[in-house]
């Protein structure tokens, strides 16, 4: 029951939506359970709107967990655009490039209002030969880094990026490209930072993707991010169709010559089924007739099985990496990592590839 | 001399929601939730106003007495100044 209202939440205000909020309160207990999946899943901007303009009926309680979640989301949003400005100044000082991804930058420029988009941390993209730099500025701002990276430089010729908890308690995402593994590993970042749009946070000039570029970052994200995509991004998807009218083709060309087509086409008919919208966008049309080869298929597979994706995803990076000589050097990192890199999780690398190829081995069985 | 204004302070990072404003400065640890009228003082600042113009605005809106809101604006803007939130302009 709450998956679908959960969905009417995350449609909420879309034009063209069937999904229908309900005409009168909620029981108490389907509301609770209602609310906590609306809290981790993001949609609590959704949500308080909702409620405030009598969208969705509930009793005067209701109304003010509503408010009492939107505030605690919004005052997340605050701190970690505080964090945001202060890592872009410092980036900035260090001349590291940097693209804004995700939350603020969605907030602030495909939604009626930022305070209906809340996000949890900050993703920010980095050109990879400045990838090692912006590791240490991050970490000199207050930055705990989660985990080391195999091998020295693998991080800026192989890997999507890597996390930070800073001294806050907020994350910070430092991002290469858009995903890990092979789709992450064919995307020209040339065309990623070729063009860029410009806002404003206090009185901090940042720079986030183009809008096409935007989607398409935001269509990897939610097709390949996590087994079963957050509504919230597949919120993200149809809100810069159905407002920002992109250029399709252009969308299209990009991601053909990424190899993403199936990765794009994939997240734009899950967020229209999903969110219940008939789109009239030429993006909905070529997505529903879209026909994703056998090959194709099972690298999606990869990152969408339940379970960790991580080393068939790292396997199947091999073919998407150029030349011999990077072929071998990725290969020697994930295989012969350093110890740093082993220790803080596994007993030895004996364990760490015994668990390897249990995973590798129950991905193919599946096949 | 004319009365000085009262503005929001710049670089603020801020949210306008349906139940209050969340108001954080750059520098700041602490959060400003603002409510209620003070949630209204905070929209009215932008652009800058002087303190009779506000109580003006906010008496019509509130029909309550322009000299007893002036005081109550005075304080309200007084506490928001001391937040790092808006600042008065000479």
């Amino acid at each position: 029951v709450t998956a679908d209202l959960e969905a009417a939440v995350a449609a909420h205000g879309l034009r063209g939506t069937s999904h229908v909020l309900p005409d009168a309160p909620l029981d108490a207990e389907t509301w609770a359970a209602l609310l906590a999946d609306v809290r981790s899943d993001r949609l609590v901007g959704l949500l308080g709107d909702a409620v405030a303009t009598e969208a969705f009926p509930t009793t005067a309680q209701q109304y003010e967990d509503a408010g009492e979640a939107h505030l605690e989301a919004m005052d997340l949003a605050v701190r970690l655009e505080q964090v945001l400005v202060d890592l872009a100044d410092r980036l900035a000082q260090e001349d590291v490039p940097v693209r804004v991804l995700k939350g603020p930058a969605i907030a602030h420029r495909f939604y009626p209002d930022p305070s209906l988009r809340a996000f949890g941390d900050i993703d920010l993209l980095v050109p990879s030969e400045h990838f090692d730099r912006a590791v240490r500025v991050v970490a000199v701002a207050g930055g705990n880094r989660q985990h080391p990276q195999p091998r020295p430089g693998f991080d800026r010729r192989f890997s999507k990026g890597t996390s930070f908890f800073m001294d806050s308690a907020v994350e910070v995402d430092l991002h290469r490209t858009f995903v890990s593994g092979p789709f992450g590993l064919t995307i020209d970042l040339d065309d990623v930072w070729r063009e860029s749009w410009q806002f404003a946070l206090g009185d901090v000039a940042l720079q986030a993707l183009d809008l096409e570029t935007c989607l398409l970052n935001l269509c990897y994200h939610a097709a390949l991010g996590d087994a079963v995509p957050r509504l919230i991004s597949l919120r993200d998807i149809v809100q810069i169709i159905e407002s920002d009218d992109p250029d399709a083709a252009r969308v299209v060309a990009l991601a053909q010559r990424w190899g993403g087509g199936a990765v794009v086409a994939r997240a734009v008919t899950t967020a229209l089924r999903e969110l219940r919208v008939e789109s009239s966008h030429p993006l909905a049309a070529w997505a529903g007739a879209y026909r994703t080869d056998r090959r194709t298929e099972r690298l999606l597979a990869m990152y969408t099985r339940p379970g960790n994706a991580y080393p068939g995803q790292a396997l199947a990076a091999v073919r998407s990496i150029p030349g011999l000589p990077a072929k071998a050097s990725y290969l020697r990192a994930i295989v012969w990592p350093d110890r740093s890199y082993v220790s803080p999780r596994y007993r030895s690398r004996l364990e760490r590839w015994g668990r390897a190829l249990r995973t590798i081995g129950r991905l193919y069985r599946q096949d | 001399v004319s009365d000085p204004r009262w503005g929001r302070e710049p670089g603020l990072l801020w949210r306008s929601t349906p139940f209050a404003v969340v108001v954080r400065s750059r520098r700041s640890e602490e959060t400003t939730v603002l409510g209620g009228s003070g949630a209204k003082v905070w929209e009215l600042i932008d652009p800058p106003v002087t303190v009779a113009d506000l109580a003006g605005r906010l008496a019509g809106l509130y029909s309550a007495d322009p000299a007893i809101v002036a005081s109550d604006v005075t304080a309200t803007l007084e506490e928001l100044e001391r937040r790092g939130i808006a600042r008065s302009i000479a």
